[in-house]
């Protein structure tokens, strides 16, 4: 394109002089001085990423639950406490668990609720304790579903069912119009704290959903940019190097796919391969080779008219040698900066691919998933989509704004007086 | 013989590039003829390339489409009536060449769901719905991104240039469908002044008589106030969605741009003869700016395309992309085939329009 | 470049005002816009394969007989009698006068054999289905209609008020080759459509001439609307885009909508149903103990109440309640979770907690909904409560997996199930009997089922039909052919502002002329 101009050697302030002879660590501190909030954007950008690296690699430090297993009641908003659920029953009839032994028992709750869940747990529970005790019974109700806990009292008392499982709070008021009832055994769930950011459909913790999340995503990002690195980066060496008939179809096939929208190849790909994290990676890694290819083989043809290349070919440097030690080094920054835009693209591409199911397998705690998922929830548990939506936000702010901060600071044509 | 909008929209296309073609390499220097021959010559290839890939991406598909289709009440006959009706059949280098011949002719065959419905029929539908989406996505992209890209290079290393960045890439950060999402939320249900679904209120709709497609564009060739108005609402959160994902990137472009011209000779004549600041800055830095932005348009085209795919599915927005998603849930290879062929060749004719555009508006370009 | 931004901000603010303002338009007629997620796939009636298809052609056209709106009751339709002849395999029906398409002309019994005909000889998706039961069709005069069965059927009332059955006006489609989106749908029903865009919407018109005649309070227009999904559907009736939603919303849209202030959610049924496959074919389930033993396990409320929070039923039977003869036989026979039950079954195949069960449990990750990884994670749990069985799950996306599984290459899987026309023989044939049995994926075979529902199939005898299908449940449950999982009964929406009632029976037949308007 363009052709840079050369900055005159008196315009070179003498900080940059200073910097060139400084070690790497001072050579970064003093760069504060220059670079002002790019220099800022790149360290808060980098301790945001080593936080979430160090998710990543150790969630089991952060997380508090497993993010696969079901730890409290389905759909409980962030902070909320578990409620308390009790079990009402005829004065003189059923008011405890103990009552309700034998075969085919049934238990009124209502359509939909918690209440069905927290009877079979605690059913469990006492069985097996009973069990213990040496009592071999039965303890399995079944549940009799009714619209409203209004319906459900109603059964009860017209006998319909010998108990039922209610909500506390809901049921106390309602108490009042069924003289013959009473409030019996508090049942609850195994938890009684409070969930940080909640829970999901089927009482997952955010929260640790959320973390593990972090591992996926960046395996699934790191693997694709990668990949497409250890491919783009030296077949684009090679084809900036040796210029050939090979090299312009190769490059033809590139460009071809580089003007080609990335997320739908990557859907393509998917679409035949299936899910499942290794063909999402292979996807996503195809788009990003020729990003690589193109910026590395432009740079390789530019730095290898240079006079220094010019005196080690003519020193009797072998290719593979002016390769690797002139060349090499020069591509280098380009490459810092286009692979950590590249795992941003690759975290966002595959909240996408995952989000019209194209993505990873439906039980993996993974952000695009949750948020597909979530999705059909989001009128009424807005945490499900809010958590995972923001940490994609996050990591691939992080990134993009490493990269931004890395490539303002190592583009000489923004320097300016 | 009856013109799908399909065939109207690519010959129109295609009309307008030859156009703009003709006019370059007339009025453009020996160079730049020569650089519009080779770089016509190119886009063949180039499409060959992707239609290529396409073709054999597909073909590689491990459940076999005859049985997904048909389930398990199909009868052997049936399956093997319909293996032969797609050609599957027959060797792949086969399928290949008859495939490349169909898509000379743009016959992109049969729908394997919609009762063999043809997928240029289908896609004639669904072209118009993603440019009426796509383009006004571009212009708000592009008029914000431009004009707050020049403001923060005019402000370069104060807090407005530092918050304008962190904006564009925080935008640039969302998920688009995620952002769709919240908006739906906010302004639809939540707010209830939105529409969340579709291209047209479906009672207007009736009113409206179709001849492009384009529902904008017909509603007023038709003098429809109504459905002209309903339009535009329903395009309100699409198209803001869709832009403001896109608008990150012509933020960074214009204002890196925008800071290199700012230190041209030119740039230094116009201050020396004391021209407004504003003035140097938005008529003189932007205008020579805006070449590079130029290209850039046509390569986030493709970006774009790929928004619309998620934008059109967050909000029910009967386009290719919401076609595509579909399909590829039914299992409709020919479908999904056509839908990325027809991406392909547009992507191919728009980035050797901005190219040729590029050449000729700037004499820099090393042919 | 100053003038160009402010007609650039004149342009914005012209569009937002247009845009913005309420669309006012006169508007004389009553309209009622119902969303689904369906698709149509066509709209001849001689090919389509699809229940929104034909819930489109019932609205447009009416069989000989017809479902009793609200009921799967079968009544007369536009035949106002039959006669069965003593073999049970001709049947002729007896067109009743003044039914007519919307252009005045007047239905003819010739039209029928047209529909019959090129479906027989067209190939389309119904082909397999009317070859079954038809061998030929005739119109002796203008008023008659006889059919010539292949096998006798008891049920072919039912049978005749299917798409395929219903009659198509001479010259609407070419008599050589299928037409799946003709120009316009009409029939001698309520409704026609004459305009149509397959992926935004459908609009219903009266059918001037239609004999029953249309209420006050019927609309005088219907527009279906498309929708990508379940969750923009339910945005879209909250947010008052569509007046009523119907088929297919999921869980979480109708435990949200339920919530919503002005909005009637209804539950009406319906025929879909969820079970698991196994392979009798392959082992372990080549073992009755094995296939006993999970169904003595599966805890079918857990998955309701937990996974599925109530909006599915529990299923005892592949037989759904309310069909003639539907029990419970899954639950009186193994009341499962029963743990014992499964371990002494096991113990007696020669498995123990050292030696467990082991196997693969397939099922596809997104055909059937973003519940299915919870379900079969839930399901994994209730089969490992035993520790004398270890499940392994695992997932083939759809395209793959059915092919599979109907191969007979899973050990046990998972599908689901919707009738073709609404009778206990469709629950039951398709799975038990030994013909249609392998296609499934099942490969069961047993003589004393097979006569079982050939004999019931046959039947007209109503007591006799509902003892063979009685029978069959039990023996089947013996055998455990299947393990019938849950029924996911239908929901629709309605925005009460709008929408007094609509009619939808037990057969999924929605009449839009009988929805009543405020």
């Amino acid at each position: 394109m363009t052709s840079t101009e050369q900055i005159p050697i008196e315009d070179i302030p003498q900080w940059q002089k200073d910097l060139d002879q400084a070690g790497f660590v001072r050579r970064f501190l003093l760069g504060r001085r220059w670079f002002g909030a790019d220099w800022w954007f790149a360290v808060i950008s980098g301790v945001l990423l080593i936080f979430v690296f160090s998710m990543a690699i150790f969630p089991g430090l952060y997380a508090p639950f497993d993010p696969r297993q079901e730890v409290g009641p389905g759909q409980l908003a962030p902070g909320q406490i578990p409620p308390t659920f009790v079990l009402v029953g005829e004065s003189g009839g059923a008011t405890e668990l103990d009552d309700l032994i034998g075969e085919d028992v049934r238990i009124g709750i209502v359509i939909g609720s918690e209440s069905a869940q927290v009877m079979r747990e605690v059913a469990e529970q006492r069985e097996e304790e009973l069990k213990a005790e040496g009592q071999n019974v039965m303890l399995r109700p079944r549940p009799e579903r009714y619209g409203t806990i209004e319906e459900a009292l109603e059964g009860l008392s017209n006998g319909e069912v010998p108990a039922v499982i209610g909500l506390k709070d809901e049921i106390e008021p309602l108490l009042v119009s069924y003289p013959d009832l009473v409030i019996g055994e508090a049942l609850s769930g195994n938890i009684q704290k409070p969930f940080l950011l909640g829970t999901n459909q089927i009482g997952q913790d955010v929260l640790s959903r959320v973390i593990w999340g972090t591992r996926i995503a960046l395996l699934v990002s790191f693997s694709a940019a990668l990949f497409s690195l250890f491919v783009g980066v030296p077949l684009g060496l090679i084809a900036g190097f040796w210029s050939g008939g090979l090299e312009r179809v190769l490059t033809l096939v590139m460009d071809s796919l580089y003007s080609f929208p990335g997320l739908i190849l990557a859907i393509a790909i998917t679409s035949v391969l299936g899910p499942g994290i290794m063909n999402v990676i292979v996807a996503i890694a195809v788009l990003y080779v020729p990003t690589y290819y193109r910026i590395v083989r432009g740079q390789t043809l530019a730095v290898k008219e240079e006079l220094y290349v010019e005196a080690a070919w003519s020193l009797g440097a072998r290719p593979f040698a002016i390769l690797t030690r002139y060349i090499f080094p020069n591509v280098i920054p380009s490459i810092v900066v286009i692979f950590s835009v590249n795992v941003a693209d690759a975290i966002l591409t595959e909240a996408g691919l995952s989000f019209i199911g194209l993505g990873l397998p439906p039980d993996t705690p993974d952000w695009g998933i949750d948020l597909a998922s979530g999705q059909n929830y989001m009128r009424q548990a807005w945490w499900l989509i809010t958590f995972p939506g923001l940490m994609v936000m996050f990591v691939t702010l992080g990134f993009s704004m490493l990269g931004e901060s890395l490539s303002e600071i190592l583009n000489p044509r923004l320097t300016e007086n | 013989m009856h013109i799908s909008p399909l065939t109207g929209i690519c010959a129109s296309s295609l009309g307008v590039a030859l156009l703009l073609i003709v006019y370059a390499f007339v009025r453009g220097s020996k160079g730049l003829r020569s650089y519009i021959v080779t770089r016509v010559l190119l886009t063949l290839p180039m499409v060959l390339i992707l239609v290529s890939v396409i073709f054999f991406v597909m073909r590689v598909i491990p459940g076999d489409p005859v049985t997904s289709e048909l389930g398990p009440r199909g009868t052997p006959q049936a399956k093997e009536r319909m293996r032969e009706q797609l050609g599957l059949n027959d060797p792949i280098m086969v399928q290949y060449v008859k495939y490349l011949g169909r898509v000379v002719r743009l016959d992109l065959g049969t729908s394997l769901v919609q009762g063999n419905r043809p997928i240029v029929d289908e896609l004639s539908e669904r072209l118009p719905a993603t440019l009426e989406l796509v383009v006004p996505a571009m212009v708000v992209a592009v008029g914000f991104g431009v004009l707050s890209g020049t403001f923060a290079a005019d402000r370069r290393k104060r807090p407005s240039d530092y918050g304008l960045r962190l904006f564009s890439i925080t935008v640039y950060s969302m998920p688009i469908f995620w952002l769709g999402l919240i908006l739906q939320v906010i302004f639809g249900v939540g707010l209830g002044i939105m529409p969340v679904a579709g291209r047209i209120d479906a009672i207007v709709n009736t009113t409206l008589d179709r001849y492009t497609n384009l529902l904008v564009v017909d509603s007023i060739i038709t003098g429809n106030w109504a459905a002209l108005g309903s339009s535009l609402h329903h395009l309100v959160l699409p198209v803001l969605t869709l832009g403001l994902a896109l608008t990150g990137v012509f933020v960074r472009i214009s204002r890196i741009n925008v800071i290199e011209s700012l230190v041209e000779d030119y740039i230094l004549a116009a201050r020396a003869r004391g021209i407004r600041e504003r003035v140097v800055v938005y008529r003189h830095a932007l205008l020579n700016a805006l070449i590079p932005i130029v290209t850039l348009i046509g390569l986030q085209f493709s970006v774009l395309l790929a928004g619309a795919v998620l934008t059109e599915t967050t909000f029910s927005w009967p386009g290719m992309g919401l076609y595509l998603v579909e399909r590829i849930g039914q299992r409709d290879y020919t479908a999904v085939q056509g839908v990325i062929t027809v991406f392909a060749m547009s992507v191919a004719i728009i980035s050797l329009l901005t190219d040729i555009i590029y050449a000729f508006l700037d004499p820099r370009v090393r042919y | 470049m100053r003038k160009l931004s402010y007609a650039l901000i004149g342009l914005l603010i012209v569009v937002l005002v247009v845009g913005c303002a309420p669309s006012q338009k006169a508007e004389d007629m009553k309209t009622v816009i119902i969303g689904t997620t369906d698709e149509i796939s066509s709209l001849d009636y001689s090919d389509a394969y699809a229940v929104h298809d034909w819930e489109l052609m019932r609205n447009c056209n009416i069989g000989l007989t017809n479902y009793k709106p609200g009921t799967a009751e079968i009544v007369e339709g536009v035949a106002d009698s039959w006669d069965i002849s003593d073999d049970g395999l001709t049947y002729t029906f007896h067109l009743a006068d003044g039914w007519k398409y919307p252009d005045g002309s007047a239905l003819k019994a010739e039209d029928f054999v047209t529909t019959v005909n090129r479906a027989l000889a067209l190939e389309g998706d119904i082909h397999g289905v009317v070859a079954t039961y038809v061998a030929s069709v005739e119109a002796p005069d203008d008023k008659t209609v006889v059919f010539h069965l292949v096998n006798p059927r008891g049920d072919f009332p039912q049978i005749v008020s299917m798409g395929p059955f219903m009659p198509t006006k001479a010259g609407a489609y070419p008599e050589d080759e299928l037409n799946r989106f003709p120009d316009k749908l009409v029939g001698v029903g309520a409704w026609q459509i004459t305009e149509y865009d397959p992926a935004e919407q459908v609009v219903l018109e009266h059918n001037p001439n239609y004999k029953l005649g249309f209420s006050d309070t019927a609309p005088d227009r219907v527009i279906v609307r498309y929708f990508e999904d379940a969750t923009a559907m339910a945005l879209a009736i909250e947010n008052g885009e569509i007046d009523v939603a119907w088929r297919i919303l999921g869980p979480p849209e109708v435990q949200r909508l339920e919530e919503v202030d002005g909005l009637t959610v209804i539950n009406t049924g319906g025929g879909g149903i969820r079970y698991l496959v196994p392979n009798h074919a392959m082992a372990p389930f080549d073992d009755v103990n094995v296939r006993k033993a999970l169904a003595a396990l599966v805890d079918r409320d857990e998955i309701v109440d937990r996974v599925m929070k109530g909006t599915v039923d529990p299923l005892y039977s592949m037989v759904p309640p309310g069909f003639l003869a539907a029990n419970e036989e899954f639950l009186t026979m193994y009341n499962a979770p029963n743990i014992e039950l499964a371990e002494e079954l096991l113990t007696a195949s020669g498995y123990s907690a050292d030696e467990p069960l082991t196997f693969d449990l397939w099922y596809p990750p997104e055909h059937y909904g973003t519940h299915a990884a919870q379900i079969f994670q839930v399901l994994e749990e209730q089969f490992e409560a035993t520790p004398m069985i270890q499940v392994t799950l695992q997932t083939q996306e759809w395209g793959t997996y059915i092919h599979a599984l109907t191969d007979g290459e899973y050990p046990i899987g998972y599908l689901g199930w919707f009738f073709d026309y609404p009778d206990t023989s469709n629950y039951l044939d398709p799975f038990a009997d030994s013909v249609a049995s392998p296609s499934m994926g099942i490969s069961y075979a047993n003589d004393t089922m097979d006569q079982l529902l050939r004999d019931a199939g046959a039947s007209t005898d109503v007591a006799e039909r509902e003892q063979l299908y009685t029978d069959a449940q039990i023996l089947y449950a013996e055998d455990v052919v299947t393990i019938p999982l849950t029924m996911e009964p239908e929901h629709v929406v309605l925005i009460d502002a709008k929408v007094s009632s609509v009619t939808i029976g037990p057969a999924l037949v929605f009449n839009y002329e009988l929805i009543e308007l405020k």
